[in-house]
């Protein structure tokens, strides 16, 4: 277990807290959860249709778009949320002592929290427009190895980021670059094949393809894949358990400094 | 518990602008028994806090050992760990989590933190609209609820209005007597005569002098004046 059993109840009623939290600051509230995968769809979708239509060529490219592009905000506003968790953990953390990968844990669970109503809708909407497919029974299956993978990334962005914080502006571009590598607007199997290898070692590209396969193209994922990236996280995971609590004394020195 | 020759050496990280180590606890030797009530004094920046951290858990000492002794903590401040984006029950509960009770049983404290700490109404409302001294009354009320063997205050009752600071001395002793213990800093040096019985006197990060509450703070009080 990497944290105690009733930090992760904590985790989980945290994360829906600051949702809710977060939600009643904005006047369109809760509907931005489902707006900003729309407006990204939307942006994608005017510029790699009307602008560059050789894309437009993919077979039901909004249907593409959206799945691509709000598997991919969860993992990067996972990720990205994690750059600062530990920093901002500042007020809890000089008051009792806490396993520091609680904090990366709750800005996942808040965003898996999140990606659970929009996987809702996504599934809603694919089902009006193209009709439902057997082959979605994988979805808890691919949701489950993303969430393993996302752990493991936002783990060790938050650790990194609060060892050198310099490192946060890097998870920026790093993240803006991973999205440009990982197919959201085109097809990994369109490219070259020696590029397909390459953009291949990037497990959200190869994520979205699952996902695509599963919701859209009627096809079961790869399961060995999947069982590969659940093995490689899981086991980043734990090391990177071992990594907190060896470091444990300087991440303090780091947040309260 | 027990603190062995405990030293804390803050360190700040940077390639182009390198600070200076400060020393902020040397070679400090504390026993709390329970039952005890300690008093800490010294100025600002003198190891007080640190030193609460360190009993707490929070900052594991550079040099020196800790031996919490089966003593559970819970250390109190006005930087307490409550989020100002959720409102006061939600931060009740949260904390009653922390400290491994269940969510329904954190509810549980809340009605009676509520009646303690007098907020009404605004237990509902965000802690960031809270005034220095209701976040002192939910702090105080929220800590003394979780029932700990040593409860440690930093500076608590320094902010709120003073029927606050009687009632807060009152249930302190009230809830204080037996096996708990208090360890509390404060520069408030007459209200920490008629609570502790015992204090140390902390300076530059070491220890001044340590005995009976009115000899120590005797002391300070003649190198203050």
């Amino acid at each position: 277990m990497l944290i105690d059993q009733h930090l992760w109840r904590y985790a989980i009623y945290r994360a829906y807290w600051n949702l809710t939290a977060e939600a009643s600051k904005y006047y369109l509230g809760w509907l931005w959860w489902f707006l900003e995968p729309i407006a990204l769809t939307a942006v994608f979708f005017l510029v790699f249709s009307y602008f560059r239509p050789m894309r437009a060529d993919i077979e039901n490219y909004p249907a593409f778009l959206v799945v691509g592009v709000t598997t991919w905000l969860w993992f990067a506003n996972a990720v990205g949320n994690s750059t600062d968790v530990l920093v901002g953990a500042r007020a809890i953390v000089s008051q009792m002592r806490l396993p520091k990968l609680l904090f990366p844990a709750i800005a996942v669970a808040g965003a898996s929290l999140k990606q659970g109503f929009v996987f809702v809708v996504l599934l809603a909407f694919l089902g009006f427009a193209f009709g439902m497919s057997w082959t979605w029974i994988f979805l808890p299956l691919l949701a489950a190895t993303q969430l393993v993978l996302i752990l493991a990334a936002a783990g060790t962005v938050a650790f990194v980021c609060c060892c050198v914080r310099d490192v946060r502006f890097v998870v920026r571009s790093g993240l803006t670059l991973m999205m440009f590598c990982s197919g959201l607007f085109f097809a990994i199997a369109d490219m070259p094949a020696h590029w397909q290898g390459i953009l291949r070692w990037n497990p959200m590209a190869v994520m979205l393809e699952q996902y695509r396969a599963a919701l859209l193209y009627d096809t079961a994922p790869d399961m060995a894949w999947c069982a590969k990236v659940v093995l490689a996280s899981g086991v980043w995971l734990f090391a990177l358990q071992r990594l907190y609590e060896g470091f444990d004394r300087v991440l303090t020195r780091r947040i309260l400094a | 518990m027990k603190l062995d020759s405990v030293s804390v050496v803050y360190a700040d990280a940077g390639f182009l602008s390198a600070t200076p180590e400060v020393v902020a606890l040397r070679d400090v030797s504390l026993r709390v028994a329970p039952g005890d009530k300690l008093g800490l004094v010294g100025a600002n920046g003198a190891g007080k806090s640190t030193l609460l951290r360190v009993m707490a858990g929070v900052l594991q000492p550079d040099a020196g050992t800790v031996d919490s002794q089966g003593m559970s903590s819970a250390l109190l401040s006005l930087q307490a760990g409550f989020d100002g984006e959720l409102s006061g029950e939600r931060n009740i509960v949260m904390h009653g989590m922390l400290m491994g009770l269940t969510r329904k049983e954190a509810k549980a404290r809340v009605a009676s933190v509520a009646e303690m700490s007098g907020l009404g109404e605004a237990l509902y409302r965000r802690t960031s609209t809270y005034s220095t001294g209701m976040r002192a009354r939910l702090c105080f009320s929220t800590a003394i609820n979780l029932d700990p063997d040593v409860l440690l205050l930093d500076e608590i009752f320094s902010v709120g209005d003073s029927e606050f600071r009687e009632k807060s001395e009152r249930t302190m002793l009230e809830r204080f007597q037996g096996d708990k213990a208090i360890v509390y800093v404060s520069h408030n040096i007459n209200m920490m005569e008629r609570v502790c019985d015992r204090a140390m006197w902390l300076d530059g990060g070491e220890v001044r002098a340590e005995g009976d509450v009115k000899d120590v703070l005797g002391a300070y009080r003649e190198q203050k004046s």
